[in-house]
């Protein structure tokens, strides 16, 4: 059977040549969490080692492989297809735990994972870090979802094996092969509300060893939605002013096999945005302080694969380009050219080992830079697995970084994976890791002028986890659940201070966050009929434990300022025959705006709706869809003061030929 | 058990009337005097200026009166204040306001927002109040279009009138009907005809920042150059210039005391401590020692009734200030939490 997801999830891959691949990517168009794909790709190795002596083609490394004691979660790939329009900000707050404090409707969207800070979560675009290296942190609202094949979330420190910024949690961010002959085209259009167009093509040709894939996008977004403003008094409906937001983006992807095990990628994408910034909601009709800002990005990478009897070899060279133009004045680009070898090698059926080496070199041209910088930055790590017991694996990674100036602190990760029981139709896994982690300080806060400090030591964390994974899959019933307990300890957070009239940041901070995290999923498909209902939640104390002076008794013990207690969400996913339904909603409780928890924005609940028919027309398929997002009509206020719409409508096209 | 139930409602009923009368009952006129009002700037941008109130006398804060009173925050960046005979005028940016409220009661009267752009000081004359109005910002983050405005105080509207200066136009002060307004880039202090708007006089002062009067009716000026200058008004000349002031250089805090005889100012440095030092207005050259040190000193005032020192800790606007007071001496007194950024205040 064809199933609805898999029609669908132009994104997703088809057919497979290898039986690992079939296997490996069934599940993930079935089921998100990662865990699950983790064991099959494990112990299909395992079979298929036995079975054949045919080196096997993977993609990389899998995430899980050395995450031994992590929390990997992939997102659910029909619900990215089916916000194929949205950011990872709208499609992080429906299916994760993170919360994404955005500044206004589709503005900046800051991330705050497990309870920590913007800049410390990784986000990896195949494997590289493509953070802001100025600021520090990653736009989310600045990242399409229909730019990427398979989005994943690894929670937790991961500095060991991901470097800098890996502190509250990862972000991997995919494109990958299909390896298919012929040609396929895949047309997107979307309208919606306050001047919503979408477009999105995506062209793949396959030979049988080359393949060309190629996207292209545009989003247009007037966002003149309707808003009481809050800041006048009366209560006036106003339209929102200063906020329209165009973007378009380009990405091709040339992938040549060399042999089965051999092959290489060449991956270009280009972004471009450009916003008015949305003005608090007092400001709405004072053009005199609107503001713009022009994003583009360039992101080049050559990277190669070998599989044999040797290992697992990949080298990548990347070239990451970030230009940004505030105000149509104030220019911050930065170049980075990087380069990175990976070794991975499985010594004997219980051991295995990797080592790898990241290159980067940085160059700045920043207007508020006294000069344009050079750096170099490197690090090297390497990890060892032990199947200590059938029923037991230890992992243990590595990495030393060093940087022009200063060196990060040396970052070790100790995990293991225990099960409890591990039966035909059901398993639970006990889970722990320790680990170490960093955030490398951002180039504004050394060089910006004035204020830059060129003391500032690299942010560090220490964390410890614990959880359980079960899984239960028996007939036409999948359930999953995991549930996560944490703490952690982050000192030398950075904070701007100002001394003077000038801002200068301070490794001032020291935060302690302890947490809960739970997720689960069930998965049930009889004939024509397909339900799936998941949800997440997150219970993040994040407690400062110094105040920024002997004065400031006041935030000590504080929950952090933007970082929830709660955050929760629950989606499901109706299918019969080619109908579909799929609300999510999701929460997040309030949030303080400041060190001392005096004043706070109201926590907020939304639910989304999307009504989806997929058609055939001939060989080919037509999907129609309604989203309806904030069903509830419920005014909210995730930054304070700046607004967000009511109840919208997006309707999408999407045809596949 | 339905009669009970009806009974309990009827007095739960009851108690919210009696309650409310209660809460009217104890909000005479004057709710906000016998005090201090403490002018919150707010966080840069993000509208989160507020007020607080501490009655001195009965030892209370209350903060974000303006919300109390009128059911919605003041949504700006606070630059100043003013008290003017029965109003107050709280003058704002991001966005541009000049909220009017009652003096007593801190009930909103009206909300300017016409032909306002960065407004930063205020007086008033008669029935004209004078606003320094800073004027768009261009992309170099200047404001070439600095001038002095007019807003009517009895129609509460802008005038068409104005001075140009020219960037970042900054305190003013009044005196014997002639307004003095510092032109910090353009190096002057400007005396100005109230009623014909014409600039009478351009005092050359380096980079003066904001204005007192002391008790021998002299302008003292404070310069972001750090400079103390006094200015006889009788004929505009500079009868003394006090070099090696330490201030910030950017919007410099000063207050006088209760007999204007002893000038107060606030310094940060750039080594993260800030200072508030004490001068006499007969003094010469600088004080050599600040009379309170702390971190992130931000507003400063001077009680007129008992000469305590009001100073507020901006907390590096990283969540709501305090305010501490000290003795004149600066001897510490005692702190309490305000909101964000207190940099001013207006005693009652």
């Amino acid at each position: 059977m064809v199933s609805f997801i898999k029609n669908i999830n132009l994104s997703s891959v088809r057919t497979q040549t290898t039986a690992i691949l079939s296997i490996l990517f069934a599940f993930t168009t079935s089921i998100s969490f990662a865990q699950t794909e983790k064991l099959v790709i494990d112990t299909t190795i395992q079979q298929l080692n036995h079975i054949t002596i045919q080196p096997i083609t993977i993609y990389g490394i899998p995430l899980e492989k050395y995450g031994v004691g992590a929390k990997i979660q992939t997102l659910d790939s029909l619900h990215q297809s089916l916000s194929n329009h949205r950011t990872l900000a709208d499609v992080l707050m429906e299916q994760s735990s993170i919360y994404i404090k955005q500044y206004g409707n589709g503005m900046l969207g800051s991330v705050s994972f497990r309870g920590t800070g913007a800049g410390h979560t990784a986000v990896l675009w195949n494997g590289i870090n493509i953070n802001s290296l100025t600021l520090g942190e990653a736009d989310f609202s600045n990242l399409p979802v229909f730019a990427f094949d398979k989005i994943s979330l690894q929670t937790g420190s991961a500095s060991a094996l991901f470097g800098s910024d890996a502190v509250g949690g990862s972000i991997h961010l995919n494109t990958k092969p299909d390896w298919e002959k012929g040609t396929k085209l895949f047309l997107q259009q979307d309208i919606g509300s306050f001047g919503l167009w979408f477009s999105g093509i995506d062209f793949k040709m396959g030979l049988k060893n080359f393949e060309s894939k190629t996207k292209l996008y545009r989003q247009q977004l007037e966002n003149n939605f309707e808003f009481k403003n809050r800041a006048v008094f009366g209560f006036p409906i106003e339209k929102q002013n200063n906020a329209a937001i165009f973007s378009y983006g380009f990405l091709q992807e040339l992938n040549y096999r060399f042999a089965k095990n051999r092959y290489i990628t060449l991956n270009a994408w280009y972004h471009t945005k450009a916003i008015e910034i949305q003005p608090t909601m007092g400001a709405n009709n004072q053009a005199n302080s609107y503001t713009t800002q022009e994003d583009d990005n360039i992101r080049l990478m050559l990277d190669y694969f070998d599989n044999s009897k040797w290992g697992f070899l990949n080298a990548k060279l990347a070239f990451i380009k970030d230009d940004l133009l505030y105000n149509q004045n104030d220019k911050t680009a930065t170049k980075r050219l990087i380069g990175a070898l990976q070794y991975d090698k499985n010594l004997t059926n219980k051991i295995s080992f990797q080592a790898g080496f990241h290159w980067t070199y940085v160059m700045t041209d920043v207007d508020n830079y006294a000069k344009n910088y050079r750096e170099n930055r490197q690090d090297i790590f390497a990890s060892f697995k032990y199947n200590l017991l059938k029923q037991w694996t230890l992992s243990f990674t590595a990495r030393q970084a060093l940087i022009t100036g200063f060196n990060p602190p040396f970052s070790p990760a100790l995990g293991s994976e225990l099960y409890i029981f591990k039966q035909k139709n059901q398993q639970l896994l006990f889970k722990t890791l320790l680990s170490k982690s960093y955030k490398v300080p951002t180039l504004n806060a050394r060089y910006w002028n004035p204020g830059g400090n060129l003391d500032i030591r690299p942010e560090n964390g220490l964390s410890a986890e614990a959880g359980l994974a079960y899984q239960f899959n028996k007939h036409n019933n999948q359930l999953n659940f995991e549930l996560t307990h944490y703490q952690m300890q982050v000192d030398d957070w950075i904070v701007w201070l100002p001394t003077g009239s000038v801002w200068s940041p301070q490794n001032v901070r020291k935060v302690n966050v302890k947490g809960i995290e739970f997720s689960f999923k069930y998965v049930y498909q009889n004939g024509h009929f397909k339900y799936q209902i998941g949800g997440n939640y997150a219970l993040n104390q994040s407690k400062n434990q110094k105040g920024i002076n002997a004065n400031d008794t006041e935030s000590i013990g504080k929950q952090l300022p933007y970082t929830p207690l709660h955050r929760a969400n629950v989606f499901a996913q109706l299918q019969y025959k080619s109908w579909l339904i799929a609300p999510n909603f999701n929460y997040t409780s309030q949030r303080f705006t400041g060190t001392d928890n005096q004043n706070y924005l109201k926590g907020f609940a939304l639910l989304n709706v999307n009504f989806s028919k997929s058609i055939h027309i001939y060989q080919n398929m037509l999907h129609i869809s309604l989203q309806i997002n904030n069903l509830l009509n419920k005014e909210y206020q995730n930054y304070a003061l700046r607004a967000m719409p009511l109840r919208n409508y997006v309707l999408s096209v999407r045809f596949e030929m | 058990m339905k009669k009970v139930n009806q009974l309990m409602l009827w007095i739960v009923a009851i108690g919210f009337v009696c309650q409310s009368c209660m809460v009217d009952d104890a909000q005479p006129l004057g709710k906000y005097e016998n005090g201090v009002l403490i002018i919150n700037e707010g966080n840069y941008g993000a509208g989160s200026g507020s007020v607080s109130f501490w009655n001195t006398t009965l030892d209370i804060v209350s903060n974000d009166i303006y919300n109390a009173e009128n059911g919605l925050g003041i949504s700006a960046t606070i630059q100043n204040a003013h008290v003017y005979q029965d109003r107050i005028y709280l003058i704002t940016n991001l966005p541009d306001k000049i909220e009017v409220v009652n003096a007593q009661t801190f009930k909103r009267i009206t909300t300017v927002t016409d032909k306002l752009s960065n407004p930063f000081d205020f007086v008033a004359i008669g029935n004209r109040g004078f606003f320094t109005n800073w004027g768009d910002y261009d992309i170099s983050y200047n404001n070439p279009k600095g001038a002095l405005k007019v807003l009517d105080l009895t129609t509460n509207t802008v005038l068409n009138d104005s001075i140009a200066f020219g960037n970042r136009v900054m305190g003013l002060l009044t005196y014997n009907n002639k307004l003095y307004v510092a032109n910090e880039i353009g190096n002057k202090v400007a005396v100005v005809n109230p009623n014909t708007l014409a600039i009478e006089v351009n005092i050359n002062v380096d980079s003066p920042s904001k204005m007192v009067l002391d008790a021998k009716n002299k302008i003292w000026v404070i310069s972001s150059a750090g400079k103390l200058v006094r200015i006889n008004p009788a004929n505009n000349m500079i009868e003394q210039t006090i070099n090696n002031v330490d201030v910030s250089g950017y919007n410099e805090k000063i207050s006088i005391n209760k007999e204007k005889n002893k000038i107060y100012y606030l310094s940060s440095s750039f080594s993260g401590n800030s200072e508030v030092y004490g001068i006499d207005i007969s003094a010469t050259s600088a004080p050599a020692n600040p009379l309170i040190v702390g971190e992130n000193l931000y507003g400063l005032g001077i009680s007129p009734t008992d000469n305590l020192i009001y100073v507020g800790d901006s907390n590096a606007f990283q969540g709501n200030g305090k305010v501490m007071r000290f003795e004149a001496n600066g001897t510490p007194i005692d702190t309490i939490n305000a909101g964000i950024g207190p940099n001013n205040f207006l005693f009652r």
